[in-house]
């Protein structure tokens, strides 16, 4: 540790004239672009919430409307709800996966992780189909087909929001209760076992208080990333009875209201939800996802026997895995490729005419441009601005180099809806910079949101080469840009590589932000299948979500490629 | 080839000073060892001279360019002072061959590709890696590694080559084999060298001159024998080769040397010493295992000890002897071995004595 602060410090130092030299200036750029992008829209989220004469007079007003209180009262029965789901889901699902011999525990691990890259209100989405009041597949088969009195359970309503939230976020529990697991020598459990404990003693004496915390700090973030999370209860909530009501989908209803008191009472809002942010750093240590870029660990540990257990523990996996998200996933295929929705399953009633419909409007293929262009560039930029910001803090030897960190995670700890009310703030108007309606400002709110992703992944590529590499090149005869670009680059390439598709995937459907930023000429996806949805053509919809999360699939499976499974799901 | 001249060189860190008053003159094909323990500030000393690290104050001059100089404003980048140089690490470059590392060098300065390549296969057949140009450095051994390392600080002829403990990620072997090339490679090309090491042996088998440093300034400069011979004080003694440090009272004081009665030993040792000091004050005496003998017969003024150890080692044999509270170290021939208990009547040959200061670690 001593020794690599003192590389930090003993790395190459700035000549003389050194901020004419090119690699100060790009570091410039970056210092500069982390500030306007990422630090400047919360900033000014926080002021214009304390605006005018009465500074609370946002707050006072906000707080004197019922509908509010029954707001902030959502956020925190569904994060609480998703949360214990998460818990209780990723908790067994992580030990099963990482400490036993349950078959084809590395392929079950990255199925169960799978809700971690597609974005949760396809998820919710895909349920509308099974669990709709009467017309719910899984409703008509309880009821027609079994005969069952009617008993249909409806996915809109706070349950099927809690239900969906909390298979989405397990995969924080999952992953970090299974890197705990890893984590654990295998020694202190045998120790156990040859002191006289059984496996169960051994499970609850030994295992379980070292996992604890990691199990806790991954729902800690579901319970974070639920009182964020916008999709889930804007699909369902409304035609829920009674009409399940949050934070975030509270601001986006003030803002559709497009006045300046309605945009007062969202920025302060939005400060309220802003106060998550802060518990974010310490569910992100606790949960050991801060280290997660490392890649995985080398499986040291004997799997253990689940023995008569082993048929029991895998159908259960499985059907964890069917129920949670490969039904929804198969049921927006279905009805992607169903000419009629209405008229039930049969060869006849197959096409792909939905696609062809769909992917026929202009403005489906402007959606799906934009999208892609989004997602590109912000993966592009983020890499770009991440990688430098990491390699400053690593290696500029500046005294102030600490406070990149936390400036690079603050947009990804801060709610999507509060960061894109910010990016409202800064980018319509001050200093003559008016991005609204453009997709400068999605890619503005994208690149932000998910820096820190692409910065965590090149701050890992970069600790693990020696300064000497660069210092090599130097002396060798090279410039410290050269050096950079010839030596350095290359050899973190894979973690770039990775980086990319990091904040590829989840801009590509990205909905949160989206849909307060997007502009009559800038759809994306995530905004047109939201429309669609809510509004006219679940069948479209369908379409839609199903190329998101193939496009975010292949991502998905090219990392894992790229990095020979090291990164991914 | 080119001189190397350091004035004043200092490095601190806020108020701790790592490297002080560093001063020194190397010639041009000199061949100079900074050696000191761990931490003494030889590596920060070596990277002032790369450039990979500023000077807090004092001058860098190489080949009669200054270099580094905060006092006035001065300071050249690394890649603008045409040095070589060999990390601990190695530090190839894993994403280019073997031949692609010891043409990078070149590559920077516009060489054709053709150009580049013939010289990386002269540079990697000096160093006796002919034909592996091709390799990735991973398919590479410990040494070979070491020795592409050199090719490419080699290869652009520098005026300087620097090399930071180069040799201590080796095993013993190796790094007896790899002294002798670098040593020829430097005669051959007469290149100037610094040498860093806090291997004693290392240092004195390779160096033309070594600087001997501790907690950041320089202790004492010189050939290696005169170093072993006449150290300037009790650190240099200790430090290069083995040596037995004892204590004792003056009797008598000459200009060059004094007559020292050693404490804390049994019999009554008298011994005489090189180096003056004050008669009645009390001595440090610094005495070369290879310096005692054995007296047979006598026993006034001689130490009489109780050998504990005997280790043969082929042209010599190491005991060690209980004597009083203290254990002396004995190189004694091969012949004249003694046996585990035998009690010895020991006489030094040659002893350096050392007033006895307030002292500094
Ligand atoms: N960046 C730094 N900050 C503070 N102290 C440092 C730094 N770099 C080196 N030092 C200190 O300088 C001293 C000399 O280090 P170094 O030159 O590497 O020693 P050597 O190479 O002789 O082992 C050490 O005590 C080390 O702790
Ligand atoms: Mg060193």
């Amino acid at each position: 540790m001593s020794n690599r602060m003192r590389h930090q410090t003993a790395g190459i130092k700035p000549s003389r004239s050194g901020w004419a030299s090119p690699a100060a200036l790009v570091g410039a750029v970056a210092v500069g672009l982390l500030l306007y992008f990422c630090v400047l829209p919360l900033a000014l989220l926080v002021k214009h919430s304390f605006q005018g004469g009465d500074p609370f007079a946002s707050y006072r007003l906000v707080a004197s409307r019922a509908a509010n209180w029954s707001a902030l009262k959502g956020t925190l029965t569904v994060a609480s709800g998703a949360a214990a789901i998460a818990f209780l889901l990723g908790v067994p699902l992580g030990w099963l996966v990482a400490a036993t011999d349950l078959p084809g525990a590395r392929s079950w691990r990255s199925l169960l992780a799978l809700p971690y890259v597609v974005p949760a209100y396809i998820g919710a989405v895909g349920w509308t189909y099974l669990l709709s009041d009467r017309a719910g597949w899984l409703n008509r088969l309880l009821t027609e087909g079994l005969g069952a009195p009617a008993l249909p359970v409806s996915i809109y309503s706070l349950e099927g929001i809690i239900f969906i939230e909390g298979v989405f976020f397990s995969p924080f529990v999952l992953m970090a209760v299974a890197e705990a697991v890893e984590r654990i020598d295998p020694a202190l459990e045998e120790a156990a076992r040859v002191s006289g404990a059984g496996p169960v003693r051994v499970w609850l004496d030994v295992t379980w208080p070292m996992v604890r915390r990691a199990a806790l700090g991954g729902a800690l973030l579901a319970f974070l990333g639920t009182c964020a999370s916008y999709g889930v209860p804007a699909v369902l909530g409304p035609s829920a009875r009674p009409p399940v009501s949050v934070l975030t989908t509270r601001i986006k209803g003030y803002i559709d209201l497009h006045t300046t008191g309605g945009f007062r009472q969202a920025t302060a809002l939005s400060a309220v939800l802003l106060l998550a942010a802060l518990a974010f750093p310490l569910a992100e240590r606790t949960s050991g996802s801060d280290s997660r870029s490392a890649g995985s660990r080398p499986a040291g540990r004997k799997p253990v026997a689940l023995g008569r257990w082993r048929t029991a523990a895998l159908a259960g996996v499985g059907a964890v895995f069917g129920l949670t998200t490969f039904l929804p996933i198969l049921a927006l295929l279905i009805s992607s490729l169903m000419e009629n929705v209405g008229r039930g399953f049969s060869w006849e009633n197959l096409s792909l005419v939905h696609y062809w419909v769909v992917l026929r409007r202009p403005e489906a293929g402007l959606a799906l441009r934009n999208s892609f262009l989004l997602a590109a560039s912000a993966a592009t930029l983020a890499v770009g601005v991440g990688g430098t910001l990491a390699l400053m803090q690593a290696r500029g030897g500046l005294r102030w180099g600490w406070v990149l960190t936390p400036l690079a995670w603050l947009p990804y700890a801060a709610p999507g809806t509060v960061l894109a009310i910010g990016a409202i703030l800064a980018y319509t108007g001050a200093w003559g910079i008016n991005l609204y309606g453009t997709l400068w400002m999605l890619l503005a709110a994208y690149a932000a949101k998910y820096l820190a992703l692409a910065y965590r992944m090149a701050a890992a590529g970069i600790e693990q080469v020696h300064p000497s590499m660069e210092e090599a090149a130097r002396i060798s005869g090279a410039s410290r840009l050269r050096s950079i670009l010839e030596v350095l680059v290359p050899m973190v390439r894979g973690h770039l590589v990775a980086a990319w598709f990091l904040v590829f995937m989840p801009s590509f459907g990205e909905l949160t932000m989206s849909i307060l930023l997007f502009g009559p000429d800038t759809p994306t996806l995530g905004t047109m299948l939201f429309e669609l949805q809510s509004y006219e053509d679940p069948s479209a919809a369908s379409v839609l979500a199903v190329l998101i999360v193939a496009v975010i699939l292949l991502s998905n499976a090219l990392v894992r490629r790229l990095s020979g499974g090291r990164y991914g799901i | 080839m080119s001189t190397l001249e350091l004035r004043a060189l200092g490095r601190s860190y806020g108020t701790h000073a790592v490297v002080t008053g560093f001063d020194q003159k190397i010639a041009s094909g000199e061949f100079v060892s900074f050696l000191g323990p761990s931490g003494c500030g030889k590596t920060t000393t070596l990277r002032m001279i790369a450039g990979l690290d500023e000077p807090t104050s004092g001058e860098v001059e190489i080949g009669g360019r200054l270099v580094s100089a905060p006092a006035r404003g001065v300071f050249v980048a690394p890649e603008e002072r045409r040095l070589g140089m060999v990390f601990q690490s190695y530090a190839l470059w894993p994403h280019m061959t073997v031949g692609e590392n010891v043409g990078y060098p070149l590559k920077l300065r516009g060489v054709s590709r053709q150009e580049r390549d013939a010289a990386a296969a002269r540079m990697l057949e000096l160093v006796h890696l002919g034909g592996l140009g091709g390799r990735q450095p991973h398919q590479l051994s410990g040494g070979q590694q070491q020795r592409v390392a050199l090719a490419r600080a080699l290869v652009m002829e520098p005026e300087v080559l620097l090399l930071d403990e180069p040799l201590s990620n080796l095993d013993a072997q190796l790094r007896e084999e790899l002294r002798f090339e670098i040593k020829d490679l430097q005669r051959r090309l007469g290149v100037t060298v610094v040498f860093v090491t806090h291997d004693q042996s290392e240092a004195m088998a390779m160096s033309d001159r070594i600087i001997v440093m501790r907690e950041g300034r320089i202790r004492q400069v010189g050939p290696p024998a005169e170093l072993y011979g006449h150290p300037a004080d009790l650190f240099v003694a200790g430090f290069l080769g083995l040596a037995n440090v004892l204590e004792g009272v003056v009797e008598s004081s000459g200009s060059e040397s004094c007559r020292v009665r050693l404490s804390g030993l049994a019999g009554q040792p008298v011994v005489d010493c090189r180096g003056a000091v004050a008669a009645g004050t009390r001595a440090d005496i610094v005495i070369r295992p290879e310096h005692f003998e054995v007296a047979p017969g006598e026993t006034t003024g001689l130490v009489s000890g109780k050998v504990t150890r005997v280790t043969f080692l082929g042209d010599r044999v190491d005991c060690r002897v209980a004597s009083g509270g203290a254990e002396l170290r004995l190189a004694l021939a091969a012949g004249s071995a003694p046996c585990l208990g035998d009690t010895l009547a020991l006489r030094a040959r040659d002893a350096v004595a050392f007033a006895q200061g307030p002292r500094n670690g």
